[in-house]
């Protein structure tokens, strides 16, 4: 049996900073061996252990979708002593990824069906992974209607600033980008998620809402959505905890019996009402 | 029982107490490894009887938390 603790042993290949405040960067990695790379199969919304020898390993969401082969994506801020060491890797380091793991979003369930996408700040990658699934050329014929919203603090905080403009330019997606407070050059919309929700009102018949982002825009943004005649097992969203095995053994992210990163971190509002109130 | 276990980076700790922590322990050993795996998780060493300062049963008391 494959021991699970094992990271695959990739390259940084590419590094992008997203953001003005340069705290958030996209790196993209290569596996060092073929056969590494066939065995990792992923969908969006699942998650890795990035593992930085000598240093520990940090659960992050993958933020490229499987219809890009040959690499793996993921967005990172700055934050503690993984991602800050992490953060001062150049091209052509080498490090691990431990992973896939989690479950996914629930490809088979949004198939069929019109797709909201919320995103808010910098949790919009694993949903940066499902669009750019979805709207893959294979993909895009086993999804309806697709409105994306996707909001941020400001203008410099947006994260995939090109592909929100080819995003943008496609007929087959509803792109809405918000900010709370624009600046001189921004020609947007501004106003915060829950409100640009409102506005939007996408329609509720056999559609799917994925809704990722901070818990005061969750918080805001579930309300309008019961609104518009959401029911809660159509409302999916991703948790967020400390994951550090991954697979479901250390005893930190559990919420009851069930463990965020075996059983999650995707699970309906309808699953997060069965789970235990206290942990 | 140290707070360092799931003490997120952001601070935030789901389990911020030895109030919560207890709790963890306890309902992990007997229902959730229950609902799991359909086991408790206890070898039966009695030391819990054996250590009680005020003769707790404690064997009774983790029965009727399988039952919660």
């Amino acid at each position: 049996m494959q021991n699970p603790y094992i990271p695959i042993p990739v390259e940084v290949i590419k590094i992008v900073t997203e953001v003005d405040t340069k705290d958030i960067k996209t790196f993209r990695f290569a596996f060092l061996k073929k056969e590494d790379e066939e065995a990792f199969r992923y969908l969006p919304g699942q998650f890795a252990e990035l593992s930085i020898f000598g240093r520990g390993e940090s659960p992050i969401g993958i933020a490229s979708s499987p219809t890009q082969p040959g690499y793996l994506e993921f967005t990172v801020q700055k934050a503690g002593v993984v991602t800050s060491t992490l953060h001062e890797m150049e091209v052509g380091a080498v490090m691990g990824v431990r992973g896939p793991l989690g479950n996914s979003w629930p490809i088979d369930f949004l198939a069929g069906k019109n797709i909201v996408i919320v995103g808010g700040g910098f949790a919009f990658t694993t949903l940066r992974s499902l669009l750019n699934y979805m709207i893959d050329e294979k993909n895009r014929s086993r999804f309806g209607k697709i409105t994306v919203i996707y909001g941020a603090r400001n203008p410099g905080l947006l994260i995939y600033k090109d592909e929100l403009d080819a995003w943008a330019k496609r007929d087959d997606l509803s792109l809405n980008v918000t900010v709370d407070k624009g600046d001189a050059d921004w020609k947007g919309r501004e106003g915060f998620v829950p409100t640009v929700c409102r506005e939007v009102a996408p329609s509720s018949g056999n559609a799917v809402t994925v809704i990722c982002g901070p818990p005061i825009m969750i918080r805001f943004t579930l309300p309008v959505f019961f609104e518009l005649g959401f029911s809660k097992e159509n409302i999916i969203t991703s948790l967020e905890m400390r994951m550090k095995c991954g697979i479901g053994k250390c005893g930190r992210c559990n919420v009851g019996e069930k463990y965020v990163c075996k059983d999650g971190p995707v699970f309906s509002l309808a699953e997060l009402d069965k789970l235990t109130k206290e942990y | 029982m140290f707070p360092m276990f799931t003490k997120e980076t952001s601070g935030h700790n789901p389990r911020p107490s030895q109030k919560e922590r207890w709790r963890q322990r306890v309902m992990h050993k007997f229902r959730y490894y229950v609902d799991n795996f359909n086991a408790i998780a206890c070898v039966g060493c009695g030391r819990c009887v054996m250590a009680c300062p005020v003769n707790l049963d404690i064997r009774k008391v983790v029965a009727d938390i399988a039952k919660l």
